[in-house]
């Protein structure tokens, strides 16, 4: 009976292998039936035994051969599947049995049985994935290593093939010790740990979002303060006094203003020329040593050092993005086939460390399905949604979108104005007139995140999903006609009366970024500690906030944005974006902690990370556009900066080319790297590429839809036989009067043919703890079914 | 690392970082958790087991549904007491780390979740689960759970056999973003 069951289950698998299903695209099915052919072969006497294990073998062979071809050769063991087909055996199999079989089961990998170091790794692998306790796991490899110790007494050039695995232990070493650092690093570990314990994973995302950000920028800020800003400070402690003569010390370092208080504010006064902004780097080459043999070029220093970072950040945050929407949108498609599962399977939070949190949780979940459930009900009702509602719901979305449009609009022309205003009054003395525009455009940008949330709602979009992805887009497009409005119109001053127009937009971008700070962090911070005393006040009527991961986020990504239009004009902005990001993280924190609770629905982790580092890249491409054209189009200033000595940024670059090699050939290829067709085509096969996953992963979906189909197809087929089979049995009443305990199957009258008088001496223990599941009947292709077919007519021709 | 006085020697903790998701710091980590559980108990005998309430009494499980059915499936000890010692503990935030892989965890949460052992979600393993997410406070009403249930079976039971397979399960799971961040503890 037992090896009945085995071989269906063998085929189960087989089949679904066969088929590529994608259930058994993790290898899972194959292995379990290594295992237990394993088992069967033990008391098997089966005449299709021969059969079964070619295909067997078959199935391993594959196994081993894609094994070869991955990154990673193992595989995976479900001894968890195992223990249960042995315990049916009645012969109760210890543990220590379990472990011989899975220690012979890993022998027959011979590639994982080599004495090398590349062997002990993919062994090491295998053993690790495997669901097993730590004891059995060591008992396992040590078991393994005597056997391998054992061969490779046979084989003597063990020890010469283990010198080519040199470099990979090597390369071992330096990612656990690479590891161990990067761990080590990982600050607010702690911090994590509470937020996600108090409010889920889902809230943690947009600390993951911030921590992530405060690490680039960190990154960011080492290398140009090591790169640009430090020499700057030496070179004005030490050269610059010695080197009065040359004519190149700035005009206005001439009227020094004295620092005052409201200049942290407003970056102008004594700030404005300081080593804060563009306009004080010097453009000498410093030399540094007796004779000046060495030098260091200011200009160029600032000008690579810009670019590289401009371009690990491109790298970076591409790869994030790219692991991330794989992650969450072509690994998991859609999860509408599976919605319920997920709603059970993936809602319990175990982070989660804090009983108010779990009690919250329970109750979200309990009001999500009842909602679920109900809107189950009411679907059918809804699909008769009337077509006047339909038209009317479109109106209100196309005039919604007309009404952001025109309010985006409208921000952006007044923003021009007051820039107008603000030019042709730079002759007044007050310092706080600095001050107006920044905070006009921070509370412009928090109102209208307001109102265009008011706006989401009155739109009824199908799904909830939808509103949340509108309402980003409408943010961001805010966001950025703000930043070009500012962008366009310092530019355009370029070759006017303005004084170095890279200082004036440095200094804006600071402004705003401490604005910001005020009015978006400390405001949102009161905001919610209002609403928390008011809660306090009266705990019935109001609750307590929610947390707007949404609305954080956005304000995240902004200020993200602002930095890198304003980097190469600030190089000491990256330390203020450090520090205040710092900042952030604290304040939002204890926010979090004192005054908020979990926002009852929040859409799946991954994916709000996803649109995150999608609105992060974008305005870096944005970005990249913009300093793209500031270097090569817009002239710079004549009186300052590190570049005055040029007509254009990208000039440098040809110079230094030019310098380093005046040979043609790199002269071609940097020349044929900044034509458009090159971009272009960059951009393009991005494109595609993307494109072909997600065609792929369609094409998954539509594959397993039909497999599934042919799955249910074969379970009909299945029952209708094995319905025959059963009444065929009952008619020679040949049954072997067993009496099956079994509860959960709705037809228990399940035949016990021929087949079994092989391992008759096992039915007889088996009969009290016998089970049948239908799991375990072969079902699918058209493969398995030959072999469905043809033990069935053994079993009929025995009758 | 060197200065604190570890109970461990180097051969045992190459083994737990090669047989487990941790680094050396965390597997030391973890042991200092363990301890913090019943420090004498662990002073004495750095492997010794812990019962079952003592392990939910820790913040990692003390608010978790499933705490002691994640006891019961790691715990080597191979009846349904739940007791642990602490490789079996290193095991369980082992499997619950961000390290583990997809396959790994969707395994143990197959097993957490199978309640009467029998190596499938059956409709009784799958009402428990749902009873524990909603709580003991909340009720569905029979047909709700009926409705629930049928639901979860109509998309994962591929076979119409009336309960989940471990490979219906993994399918399930495979196809989710959210599970390998929901299904996981920080040590």
């Amino acid at each position: 009976m037992t090896n009945q069951k085995n071989m269906e289950r063998i085929t189960q698998s087989n089949s679904n292998s066969e088929d590529d299903l994608h259930i058994s695209s993790s290898n899972n099915g194959n292995n379990d039936c290594n295992l237990l052919l394993n088992d069967k072969r033990n008391g098997d006497t089966s005449m299709f035994d021969d059969s079964y294990l070619a295909m067997n073998i078959r199935r391993w062979s594959l196994n081993i051969s894609n094994g070869r071809h991955n990154r990673k050769p193992f595989y995976q063991f479900m001894p968890a599947k195992l223990h249960k087909t042995v315990s049916h055996d009645g012969t109760l199999l210890s543990e220590m049995d379990q472990i011989e079989q899975i220690t012979q089961e890993i022998e027959q990998h011979d590639h994982l049985m080599e004495a090398n170091y590349k062997s002990e790794q993919a062994r090491i692998d295998t053993i690790k994935l495997m669901p097993q306790s730590l004891a059995a796991k060591r008992i396992i490899r040590a078991r393994l290593l005597r056997s391998i110790n054992r061969r490779s007494h046979l084989s003597n050039h063990s020890g010469l093939k283990n010198v080519k695995f040199f470099p990979n232990l090597f390369v071992k070493r330096a990612r656990s010790w690479y590891r161990q650092v990067f761990k080590s690093f990982d600050f607010w570990y702690g911090s994590m740990k509470e937020i996600e314990g108090r409010f889920g994973s889902k809230i943690g995302v947009y600390f993951k979002i911030l921590k992530y950000l405060v690490m680039l920028n960190i990154f960011v800020a080492i290398l140009v303060f090591s790169f640009i800003i430090l020499p700057q400070i030496l070179y004005d402690n030490f050269q610059a006094s010695s080197n009065n003569h040359t004519a190149t010390v700035d005009s206005n370092n001439m009227s020094l203003p004295s620092f005052e208080f409201v200049d942290i504010l407003t970056a102008e006064g004594y700030l404005r020329n300081s080593i804060m902004f563009y306009g004080a780097y010097t453009n000498e080459t410093i030399s540094i040593g007796a004779n000046g043999e060495y030098s260091y070029s200011l200009p160029y220093a600032y000008f690579l050092t810009m670019t590289i970072l401009y371009t690990v950040i491109f790298i970076v945050i591409s790869i994030s993005l790219l692991r991330c929407y794989r992650a969450s949108f072509i690994e998991a498609i859609d999860n509408t086939p599976n919605f319920y599962c997920h709603k059970i399977f993936c809602a319990w939070d175990f982070g989660l460390q804090h009983l108010k949190a779990a009690e919250t949780k329970h109750k979200n979940i309990y009001r999500e399905l009842k909602d679920l459930l109900l809107s189950e009900h009411k679907k059918i009702e809804d699909e008769r949604l009337s077509q006047l509602r339909k038209v009317w719901n479109i109106m209100i979305q196309i005039t919604a979108h007309i009404t952001v449009l025109a309010i985006i609009i409208f921000i952006g022309v007044v923003l021009w104005g007051l820039f107008s205003i603000y030019e042709r009054n730079s002759s007044q003395e007050d310092q706080w007139k600095f001050l107006y525009i920044p905070v006009v455009i921070n509370s412009a940008i928090l109102i209208c995140s307001i109102v265009f949330t008011w706006i989401s709602k009155a739109e009824e979009y199908k799904f909830p999903r939808t509103t949340i992805h509108i309402r980003l887009l409408r943010n961001f497009l805010l966001e950025i006609s703000i930043v070009s409005a500012l962008l366009v119109f310092w530019i355009s001053k370029n070759d006017q009366l303005v004084n170095c127009w890279e200082s004036i937009i440095g200094g804006e971008v600071y402004r705003i970024m401490i604005i910001d700070f005020f009015m978006h962090t400390i405001g949102t911070c009161f905001y919610y500690f209002i609403r928390y005393l008011i809660h306090k006040s009266d705990p019935d009527e109001f609750d307590l906030p929610e947390f707007d991961i949404t609305h954080s986020s956005l304000g995240l990504v902004f200020n993200q944005f602002i930095f890198w239009v304003g980097l190469p004009f600030s190089p000491f902005l990256s330390l203020i974006a450090v520090m205040k990001f710092i900042l952030m993280f604290y304040i939002m924190k204890v926010t979090l902690i004192k005054c908020c609770k979990a926002p009852m629905k929040l859409w799946k982790s991954k994916q709000i990370q996803t649109f995150f580092l999608v609105g992060i890249f974008t305005t870096l491409v944005i970005v990249f556009v913009v300093h793209g054209l500031v270097v090569t189009k817009i002239p710079v200033s004549k009186t300052c900066g590190p570049f005055r000595n040029y007509t254009d940024i990208s000039e440098i670059f040809m110079d230094g080319i030019l310098k380093l090699k005046e040979g043609q050939f790199f002269w071609k290829i940097f020349t044929s790297f900044t034509k458009p067709a090159f971009v272009g085509g960059i951009l393009l096969t991005m494109c595609v590429s993307v494109y072909y996953l997600r065609a792929k992963a369609h094409g998954q979906i539509a594959k397993v839809k039909l497999l599934k189909e042919m799955l249910y197809l074969e379970a009909k087929d299945k029952e209708f036989l094995l319905g025959n089979i059963s009444r065929l049995a009952q008619g020679k009443s040949l049954s072997m009067n067993l009496h099956y305990e079994d509860d959960h199957i709705s037809e228990p009258e399940m035949p016990i043919d021929g087949f079994a008088d092989d391992d008759w001496k096992y039915e007889n223990n088996l009969v009290r703890n016998l089970r049948l599941d239908f799991e375990h009947i072969p079902t699918t292709s058209g493969y398995t079914r030959f072999c469905d077919d043809e033990i069935l007519r053994n079993r009929l021709s025995r009758y | 690392m060197g200065n604190t006085p570890s109970q461990f020697t180097e051969e045992e903790l190459r083994d737990y970082e090669d047989l487990t998701y941790f680094t050396r710091k965390e597997i030391l980590l973890a042991h200092e958790k363990f301890k913090a559980i019943s420090p004498e108990k662990v002073n004495h005998n750095k492997n010794a087991k812990l019962s079952m309430n003592k392990m939910m009494s820790t913040s990692e499980l003390s608010c978790n549904p499933f705490a002691d059915r994640i006891c019961q499936v790691f715990s080597s000890s191979g009846d349904a007491s739940g007791d642990c010692t602490f490789e079996d503990y290193l095991d369980m935030m082992s499997v619950f780390s961000d390290q583990a892989p997809k396959s790994v965890k969707a395994e143990h949460a197959f097993r957490i979740f199978d309640f009467d052992g029998d190596d499938m979600l059956s409709k009784n393993d799958l009402k428990q689960v749902i009873q524990r997410l909603i709580g003991f406070n909340n009720q569905f009403t029979d047909l709700d759970m009926e409705q629930l249930i049928q639901n979860i079976l109509e998309e994962a039971d591929l076979d119409d056999d009336g309960s989940l397979s471990f490979a219906e399960f993994e399918h399930v799971i495979d196809k989710s973003s959210d599970f390998t961040n929901s299904f996981r503890i920080r040590l």
